[in-house]
Parts: C-alpha cells; sequence; structure tokens
C-alpha cells in the first residue's frame, strides 16, 4: 500500500493513531517468530544432529553456550531480523506481523528514507551500544506520549493503526450499505 | 486519502511474491553466515556430538594461548579447558589425546596431565610421530598409551640451556654491569659467565624436576620407581622399543585407540575433534597482533626479555 494512504472498508473514513502497545508486542512476536522459523530451518537440523542424544534441553543449551556457538546464532538470528524488518518495511511500510496487526509505519515528515528505516531497526544490530536499545525501546514506549520506542524517536518515524470514525449520526444508514457493496 | 478495496486486491497480490521472496533470502542468507562463521571461527557445531573426543597436543607444550592465529604450539590452558569440555559433556565416553610434540614446558605439561587425570571418562595417548619428553608425561597421564612402532618416545629428563655472550660482549669492549639486589638474581643472564655454585644450583633445580617427571610417570604408569628411574636418561625410544620397556601399552595408531574405547567402554565409537573455537574478538584481535607480532618481533628479539633477567629456558 502507498504511503500515506488510509486501509479502510470500502467507502468509510478513518483517523490513524498511535499503535496500541499489546497490538506491537504481538506484531513483534509474529515477526520473531517467522524469523526464528527460518533460522530454525535453515540450522536447527543440523544443531539437532550435533548435540548428543542424552542430553537434556538444560544440557544442550549449557554445551551450546560453551561452545559459543549460542552467541553466534543470537548474532545469525539479531542480523535476519535486521534484514526482514528492513525488506519489507521499507518496501510495504509493514512487516508480516504489522500486517497481521493493521500496523504501519510512517515518518513524522512523510517519506521515509532508508536512513530512517536503519535507525528504526537499529536496536538490532548485535554490538554494543545498540544492544542498550532492547532495554531502553521497550521503557521508552512505556513512557512516551505515543508509545515510541526510543530509536523511532531518533529516527523520526511512528507506528500507527488506523481506526475507523463512527459513522455520523445525520448520515443515511443506506448510503454507507451501498458504497460498501 | 481512501482506497477502495478493488484498488487493494492487485497491491496484495503483489505482496506474496515479494515476502517470499524475502523470506527465502533470509533462508540462505542464514545459511550462508552459518558456513562462514564456521569456516572463519572454527566453530564446529559437530563438536557438540559424539562419543569419542580427540583433543590434539601439538608442537611444543606452552602455559599461555599463542598472540594470533597462526601460532603452532600446544597451549596448557587451552587444551585442559577443551578436556574439561569434554568431561562435561554428558555424550562423550572417552577422550583420546593426540599427541605429536617433543614437549615443552615442564608445568604446562603437568597442567595437562593433571587434567587428563581428573576426567571420569576413559583416556586415551595416541602417540603419532613423536611423544617425548613432557610430550610423554601428557601421555602416561592417560589409561592407555598407543603408539606406532616407529614413533619417538620417552625423553624422560629435564634440559635447560642458555646463550653465553659474555665473550662475545667481551671481544667488543662492552662490559656487563652488575646491579642486583640478591646475589642470585641474575643467575643465568646470558652477559656472563655462570659460576661453578650457580651451575650446582640449576643441577638441582634441573635434578628435582627430574625427580618429579620421574615420580608421575611412575605413578601413571604403575611403574616401580627405579624401573622409571633406569630409563629416565634423556634417551628416546622408538615405539616398539617403548613397549618392551613398560613406557606404551599397545603399539597402533587412530584405529588401536578407538579399538580399545570401544572394548572398553562397550561403545560403537563416534569420533569428534575438540579445537580451541576462537570468539569474533579473537578473530580479529589475532588479525591485527598478528601484523602487529611480526612488525615487532624484530625489535623485540634485540632486547632482554621485559622484567627478567635470565634467559634460561628448562624444558621436559
Amino acid at each position: 500500500m502507498p504511503r500515506g494512504k488510509k486501509k479502510m472498508s470500502a467507502g468509510q473514513e478513518g483517523t490513524e493513531v498511535p499503535a496500541l502497545l499489546w497490538k506491537r508486542a504481538a506484531a513483534f512476536v509474529i515477526d520473531a517468530a517467522i524469523v526464528y522459523a527460518i533460522l530454525f530451518l535453515a540450522i536447527g537440523g543440523k544443531l539437532a544432529t550435533a548435540l548428543p542424544d542424552a542430553a537434556s534441553f538444560a544440557e544442550s543449551y549449557a554445551l551450546m553456550a560453551e561452545s559459543s556457538i549460542l552467541n553466534w546464532v543470537s548474532v545469525i538470528f539479531s542480523l535476519m531480523l535486521l534484514l526482514y524488518f528492513l525488506l519489507l518495511e521499507r518496501r510495504f511500510g509493514q512487516s508480516i506481523g504489522k500486517m497481521v496487526m493493521g500496523l504501519h509505519v510512517q515518518s513524522d515528515s512523510g517519506h521515509i528514507s532508508f536512513w530512517q528505516h536503519l535507525g528504526r531497526a537499529m536496536f538490532l544490530i548485535p554490538v554494543f551500544p545498540f544492544m542498550v536499545l532492547w532495554i531502553a525501546d521497550p521503557i521508552a514506549m512505556l513512557f512516551t506520549r505515543n508509545n515510541r520506542r526510543l530509536s523511532e524517536i531518533v529516527s523520526k518515524t511512528r507506528v500507527v493503526e488506523y481506526r475507523e470514525l463512527p459513522a455520523a449520526p445525520d448520515a443515511p444508514m443506506t448510503d454507507s450499505k451501498e458504497k460498501g457493496k | 486519502m481512501d482506497t477502495t478495496m478493488d484498488d487493494q486486491m492487485p497491491q496484495q497480490k503483489r505482496k506474496w511474491p515479494y515476502i517470499a521472496f524475502v523470506l527465502l533470502f533470509l533462508w540462505l542468507f542464514a545459511l550462508m553466515l552459518s558456513s562462514f562463521i564456521s569456516l572463519f571461527a572454527g566453530i564446529e557445531s559437530d563438536s557438540l556430538g559424539g562419543n569419542v573426543a580427540i583433543i590434539p597436543v601439538k608442537g611444543v607444550i606452552t602455559g599461555d594461548p599463542g598472540s594470533g592465529l597462526f601460532d603452532e604450539g600446544a597451549s596448557s590452558e587451552e587444551i585442559v579447558k577443551l578436556i574439561e569440555k569434554a568431561d562435561r559433556n554428558p555424550g562423550i565416553r572417552a577422550i583420546i589425546v593426540e599427541i605429536n610434540s617433543p614437549g615443552g614446558s615442564p608445568v604446562a605439561s603437568d597442567e595437562i596431565a593433571q587434567a587428563l587425570k581428573k576426567t571420569n571418562k576413559t583416556t586415551v595417548a595416541w602417540i603419532r610421530e613423536i611423544g617425548t619428553s613432557g610430550g610423554y608425561w601428557v601421555a602416561s597421564a592417560t589409561d592407555h598409551v598407543v603408539a606406532n612402532r616407529m614413533s619417538v618416545t620417552g625423553s624422560i629428563g629435564v634440559i635447560a640451556s642458555y646463550l653465553d655472550f659474555s665473550g662475545f660482549i667481551g671481544r667488543y669492549n662492552v662490559s656487563y654491569e652488575r646491579l642486583v639486589a640478591g646475589k642470585y638474581k641474575d643467575i643465568g643472564t646470558p652477559f656472563k659467565e655462570m659460576t661453578p655454585e650457580e651451575r650446582v644450583l640449576f643441577q638441582n633445580v634441573l635434578d628435582d624436576l627430574r625427580d618429579n617427571f620421574i615420580d608421575e610417570v611412575a605413578a601413571n604408569r604403575g611403574m616401580d620407581r627405579k624401573d622409571v628411574e633406569r630409563l629416565a636418561t634423556g634417551l628416546f625410544y622408538l615405539g616398539s622399543e617403548a613397549k618392551g620397556l613398560g613406557l606404551v601399552d599397545e603399539l597402533g595408531g587412530r584405529g588401536e585407540a578407538i579399538a580399545y574405547i570401544e572394548q572398553k567402554e562397550g561403545i560403537k565409537a563416534q569420533v569428534v575433534k575438540y579445537k580451541p573455537t576462537p570468539s569474533f574478538v579473537d578473530i580479529l584481535q589475532g588479525a591485527f597482533s598478528e601484523q602487529s607480532f611480526h612488525v615487532g618481533q624484530g625489535i623485540g628479539d634485540a632486547l632482554v626479555e621485559k622484567g627478567k633477567t635470565s634467559l634460561v629456558q628448562i624444558t621436559a
């Protein structure tokens, strides 16, 4: 959908409002699950066969952590998420999770540049000091007026959802029904 | 600006091929990046599995890991970590120490030997071309020693050496100005000839080290101390000879080592190699320090080692 357009049912008017926290969290969980599934498909088989048969989950986890494989898996996961958000949000203004939850990314100035997209996703860069944003971003969401992450404030972007405006009391019902057909 | 449902449909259709492309790209990205990391970081996910761990002890045995990626030598610090890692792995039933070392630091050799003795797993030493001195010290700490009939082993003894530059600097009218607080503080300095008294002191240290070596081998191998002392002349033995002398349990190689484990543990061996896994920072640090090291090496070699007055090297 082109940026600035409102995704609405035909004939109805709506308004942009800051996305609700739970919707944003749900969208992120969906996105993370998708990327995790792809990562698991790519390297999970190799890891599974490499782990000892008798090992419990805790032992397997400890073995992976000890061999630094877990660190590398985390790095790959972060980079995949970074690419995922960049590629999809740059193109559609929303990731799959945001599509499901009906959310959109918007810029304060209208057009979103590549650097703004990168700025939004900089919390996924697996290097200090960007990793601090893993904590700072959610905290900022709780305390800012429009539920904005710190990296969103810096990149001058926001996540919005469209809400339908209630139909005007004097508007004839038949008109809207006809338009919806 | 509103859009109608009809306007949105073609866009929805165009979305999914692109999304599919992105997901496929990410899958390939994960595959390639994981292979790339395995290749350059030396991480083998295979090292997590298997039931027999092979840990290489190759080159001169030293205490600290090298300064760069390409340093050769067996660092006791790294080898002990690998032994402990294999010991903690519940899937690993036995450890094979693949030895190809002429020995090295007595302390480092003892550290590896003690780590092997502490494990609850079956341990086997597989001596390849050479397993002498400190290399044999390590081998003796295992449950079973396998060596090729032509491999070189033994050489139980301690050596210390230093270069005496006193004649050289005298020829060029350079004098060694001795300023020490402590009578023997500069014992072993290459700039003066060692006194008979100092020589005796040094010899006593070497004898004590040799005694420790003999005690360890005798205890590890279950041999009479006198028998080991008789062999501890510093002489090396071929594998076949060493077997006759009781220093080696079996002639052979990797196959024999594995067969011993399979028979003792009643398992079908799945061998995995354990080797140090440098972190990403280590890789970068190694790449940079390698260059810096070679630049500084020429200068460093010409100077007396910082903080040391003695250049005597003691090796087992």
